[in-house]
């Protein structure tokens, strides 16, 4: 039977290879993901242990409040001799790193969305990772060192002048030399500026060091060094050795590159389910097709099982093939998503490949189990062929019928998808991952549930969209009408196909019209100032000396510090971010609605005094008056005075307010994270940002801007994000198309007859590919239909919790309508192959009767 | 009488050199208007061949056939095709009917091809003929195989063609049926006025023809008026 099997397959080539394209792109995208984050995993991991060179310990201070991206702090510059009088150490030194900035050749910042440019000092030799392509390390204050990457790509050379810009106000610099890491030019896309040690902790800040490298004398265990010194520094120090410090470097990277492989590999689960409504499809017409040939050979003896068996051969054959043309393609598919990436700034930089077993692994199972599970019901519907269908004469699969079963199945299935989406939002499901689980699972319910309704809606449907269709082409819109109307199960999936990757794009769409107005809306609501400076990268901090800078620009009133720290309410576990405010200008800045409290309780907020919002409060019961208590990232403890409750709109600011001085004192906060301008009654917005400009055309890493500017700025992200996650789509919605494709030609196929009587009877090769055309726009906008609904329906489930952090749901009409005018279009498109296949039936074979 | 199709010197052969299949050797013939012909003949005489060339649906290797007194080898797939909608009629053995279609949308497909507008009265007239009267808005699938042929014929008829082309219609029906359909064929022609060119093998329905041509082995070899249907049971035992 799988010989069988085998010869079936090969009998229809074409077909197969259809087929199995589908697959072959789901399993593309699944192998590239798991290809390109592995590849940028090892990467990171090879510099990572490059950076640690002849470092036997490493030692830092520790965070007491674990946050994303989040530095050490810097450790005291005595805690270096404290080191070095523990025995057994050869060597130990300081250094500091931190972000930077550096200038091109026209005094431009070198900006990227991706990683960050970075500041480190020198150091010994034998600590040094650097290999110096040309030149040598910074002698004095005035050099630096640069990455040869960067060096290459802006045009610097040993003796040119480079200007570097961090805490401190600009400086330009002799470059003494370029340097690789190892093979590579960078640090996995950040850039290095090597200064002496004194000159890297006057631009940085950083009064002491980031690092302490130390490396064993002969005979002593590196564990054994680092147990010792651990013990001579105590708790508030993080002691590992040089391997375990690399390999936490690695890790932290890694977990924050998971975030992207998860994402990618939620678009890929959506390509492959996709490609399951392809392969579903395909199977039941070449099952329906081959009638006679199962009824053959059940006549001939051939059990239920063993068709079964043949049919499901089958399927395994296409998913192994297709999953190894699949991975091969993922090989060409990483590059391709890492260019994507990097277009949209996400510049993470990779040398060679890495192709993992797992990633072998991974691609087959999902091929072949998509392909199995998708061939599942065909291959059993195979089987319920009766032996004596082989003496009738052959005739084109009846028209489907529709059971009301299924429609009580549909609304089943959606409803408990419904469910399970709004327990995974609003519920408590637990921990990340079950989370995630619950909300996925709830998402292909509901997608399923409309598949499963979607057979009983193609009447309707067709209807609806054919009614135009026949008015406008007369016979043949009607015809196609018909047509479509005739499988409604088969056309039902084909545009279950096309649905979901529209919902998926209608969702993202709604989401970024929301999130557009939610950002107007929160500044609009929420801030009263004339304009905003921040960093020109938009999340790094503002250079010292900018505000003072500012205060005197003509037409500011004034200027209002804003700082963000990460802290962690006493007793519990998750973190809290905490703004710093100043409370003299805060109120000409902000305009917050007030639940208790006013402009005056901002104005009058002392250093123990802390504002919260609603949600704060109610999650914690307390309220004006009660106390709360914060752990710092140094690990100290700090308690307030709730003295107001301000709106619930989180905009520009957050949940929790404190002033700026409570932060310098109790919290070590150095950074501003930006700063609200007030401008002088009358002022012109645009007037001041030029004058701030100019005052401050020594720190090119500040960016001031009018509110409008910011806005903008704001507004462009989201369409960045949007065009990332349309591209990401895409695949899916081509494999779509591709369904359609692929079904139309077989319904073409199976009417040849029928085609040749019409062509016999008069109809033109013209009317003959516009009756297929019609068809499959039909089902491309039925799809595109159910779709625009399933996508609305998403949208509103998924912003019903946002809604209350203040979220603005809003339908983005316009782009409902392109999207609908682009299926239809996308049908017009698919339909071309098989309506020249249609208009070339050949009229004599067709009607000849044998 | 005018001729309302003829061939002439008309051959089709198929494949090359030795496994060379010569389907129609020379064969010239006329059909004047209004007449009943059937062509007869053993399988493989080239009566199906015939019939497919002289309605324009192949190419002839050699020869020409003229239709409506046009002159049909010159013309492109376009022009065929129009020939076929406004002057030919056509009515096979089997899947005459487009399935999605009720019996009135098939019997109405030339002229909803055409884009040209039904005479009420005239349909009804020949709805009436072939006593469908009450089948009008059901499916092919819900007739039975009588009822397809006879709107297989309304069809035929409705753009009042030229020449209507029946390939074996009674094929596949009953007795009944079967008389029903050639009784139908037989008063389009006195009637109407119709020409029909038949293809048959069943002796009793050529018996309603007024003309017989019996082909064999691509050639003619029998071009004579009607026969009973003993006769013609002769005329293809003499032929064979």
């Amino acid at each position: 039977m799988v010989r069988l099997a085998l010869k079936g397959l090969l009998a229809r080539k074409l077909r197969t290879v259809l087929t199995g394209f589908a697959v072959v792109l789901g399993v593309a995208f699944v192998a590239g993901t798991f290809i390109f984050t592995d590849t940028i995993d090892a990467s990171f991991k090879d510099l990572f242990e490059r950076t640690q060179k002849g470092t036997d310990v490493s030692v830092q201070a520790r965070l007491a409040v674990e946050e994303e991206f989040g530095a050490p702090p810097t450790m005291p510059a005595a805690t270096l001799e404290r080191v070095r009088s523990v025995p057994g150490i050869e060597e130990a030194t300081g250094s500091v790193s931190s972000d930077g900035t550096l200038l091109d050749r026209e005094g431009e910042p070198i900006l990227s969305q991706g990683p960050p440019t970075i500041i480190v000092s020198t150091g010994p030799e034998r600590f040094d990772p650097f290999t110096y392509t040309t030149g040598g390390p910074a002698g004095t204050a005035d050099e630096v060192v640069i990455d040869k990457g960067t060096a290459d790509e802006f045009g610097f050379g040993v003796g040119d002048r480079v200007t570097v810009s961090g805490r401190a106000p600009q400086k330009e610099y002799a470059v003494s030399g370029v340097a690789t890491l190892g093979d590579s030019e960078n640090l996995a896309g950040s850039r290095l500026v090597q200064m002496t040690l004194p000159e890297a902790q006057r631009v940085t800040g950083h009064d002491g060091f980031d690092d302490i490298s130390v490396a064993a004398a002969d005979g002593t265990q590196p564990d054994a060094l680092k147990v010792a010194i651990a013990s001579e520094l105590g708790r508030d120090f993080a002691v590992r050795t040089g391997e375990e410090q690399a390999a936490k470097q690695a890790q932290d990277l890694s977990d924050a590159l998971g975030f992207i492989r998860t994402a990618l590999l939620v678009f890929a689960a959506v390509a492959v389910l996709v490609g399951g409504f392809l392969i579903f499809n395909t199977f039941s017409v070449t099952v329906a097709q081959r009638t006679k040939e199962f009824a053959l050979l059940r006549t001939l003896g051939a059990s239920r099982a063993q068709l079964l068996r043949s049919v499901l051969a089958e399927t395994v054959v296409i998913g192994l093939l297709a999953s190894v043309v699949g991975i091969a393609c993922g090989l060409l598919l990483a590059p391709a998503l890492a260019a994507l990436m990097a277009s949209f700034g996400l510049d993470l930089g990779s040398t060679g490949i890495v192709l993992e077993p797992r990633t072998i692994v991974a691609g087959l199972v999902v091929g072949v189990v998509a392909t199995v599970v998708s061939g599942l019901v065909p291959a059993r519907r195979a089987t319920r062929v009766e032996p004596v269908a082989a003496l009738r004469d052959s005739v084109a699969p009846g028209p489907g019928r529709l059971r009301r079963r299924r429609v009580v199945a549909a609304v089943l299935v959606e409803a408990s998808g419904v469910a399970a989406l709004l327990y995974g939002l609003l519920g408590d499901p637990g921990a990340a991952n079950a989370t995630a689980t619950v909300l996925g699972a709830g998402s292909l319910l509901m997608i399923f549930g409309f598949a499963l309704l979607a057979p009983t809606l193609v009447r309707p449907l067709s209807g609806l969209i054919g009614r135009p269709l026949a008015r406008f082409q007369g016979l043949t819109g009607r015809l196609a009408r018909e047509n479509a109307r005739r499988q409604p199960q088969r056309t039902a999936v084909t545009a279950s196909a096309l649905m979901i990757g529209v919902a998926l794009v209608v969702l993202v769409a709604i989401f970024a019209a929301g999130l557009r107005a939610t950002i107007d809306q929160g500044i609009d609501e929420q801030v009263r100032a004339v304009g905003i400076v921040t960093h020109e990268d938009g999340f790094s901090p503002l250079p010292d000396g900018i505000t003072e800078r500012i205060a005197q620009v003509d037409g500011v009133a004034d200027v209002s510090r804003i700082r963000f720290e990460t802290g962690r309410v006493v007793g519990e576990t998750g973190t809290t971010s905490v703004t710093g405010v100043d409370p003299a200008s805060a109120a000409d800045v902000l305009a917050l609605e007030w639940e208790e409290g006013s402009d005056a309780t901002l104005a009058g907020l002392t250093e123990g005094d802390v504002l919260i919002n609603p949600d704060f409060a109610r999650e914690r019961d307390v309220g004006v008056g009660d106390a709360v208590r914060f752990v710092t990232p140094r690990g100290g403890e700090v308690g307030y005075r709730v003295a107001g409750i301000y709106g619930p709109g989180a905009g520009v600011i957050g949940g929790v307010l404190v002033s700026n001085a409570s932060l310098e004192s109790s919290w070590d906060a150095k950074d501003i994270a930006f700063a609200l301008v007030a401008g002088a009654d009358g002022a012109d917005a645009g007037a001041i940002k030029r004058a701030e400009q100019a005052a401050l055309a020594e720190f090119p890493t500040a960016k001031p801007q009018t509110l409008e500017d910011f806005r903008a700025d704001q507004n462009q992200q989201v369409d960045s994000l949007v065009g990332l996650v349309y591209a990401l789509l895409s695949l899916s919605v081509i494999v779509a198309l591709l369904g359609i494709v692929n079904t139309l030609a077989l319904s073409v196929h199976e009417r040849t007859r029928e085609l040749g009587l019409l062509r016999a009877v008069g109809m033109s090769r013209r009317q003959v590919r516009r009756m297929v055309r019609a068809e499959s726009v039909i089902t491309a906008a039925i799809g595109a239909l159910l779709g625009i609904v399933l996508g609305i329906a998403f949208a509103a489930i998924v912003s019903r919790p946002l809604a209350e952090d203040g979220f603005v749901f809003e339908m983005p009409v316009v782009t409902l309508v392109v999207v609908t005018v682009l299926a239809a279009l996308a049908g017009v498109l698919a339909a071309i192959p098989p309506a020249r296949r249609a208009a070339r039936v050949d009229v004599l074979r067709a009607v000849t009767t044998e | 009488m005018t001729d309302i199709v003829s061939c002439s010197d008309l051959s089709r052969v198929y494949g090359e050199g030795e496994a060379a299949v010569h389907a129609l050797r020379g064969v010239t013939l006329r059909f004047p208007a209004g007449q009943y012909t059937v062509i007869m003949g053993p399988s493989g005489s080239g009566k199906s061949t015939l019939m497919h060339l002289l309605a324009g649906l192949d190419s002839p290797s050699g020869g020409s056939v003229t239709v409506d007194g046009r002159e049909i080898g010159g013309l492109n797939d376009k022009a065929l095709t129009t020939l076929r909608r406004d002057r030919l009629g056509f009515v096979f053995q089997s899947f005459n009917l487009v399935p999605v279609l009720t019996a009135e949308e098939n019997i109405l497909l030339p002229l909803s091809l055409a884009g040209r507008k039904i005479d009420r009265e005239w349909l009804d007239g020949l709805i009436d003929s072939v006593d469908l009267g009450d089948r009008l808005t059901h499916r092919p699938a819900e007739l039975s195989g009588g009822q397809q042929q006879r709107v297989a014929i309304a069809r035929a008829l409705v753009h009042r063609p030229a020449v209507v082309f029946a390939d074996e219609p009674t094929g596949n029906l009953d007795t009944n049926a079967s008389e029903e359909v050639l009784g139908l064929l037989r008063r389009a022609v006195d009637e109407l006025g119709q020409t029909v060119v038949m293809v048959t093998h069943d002796a009793q329905a050529a018996s309603v023809a007024a003309r017989i041509v019996v082909l064999r082995d691509g050639a003619v070899v029998h071009d004579g008026g009607g026969e009973s249907t003993e006769g013609v049971l002769d005329l293809m035992k003499a032929v064979a």
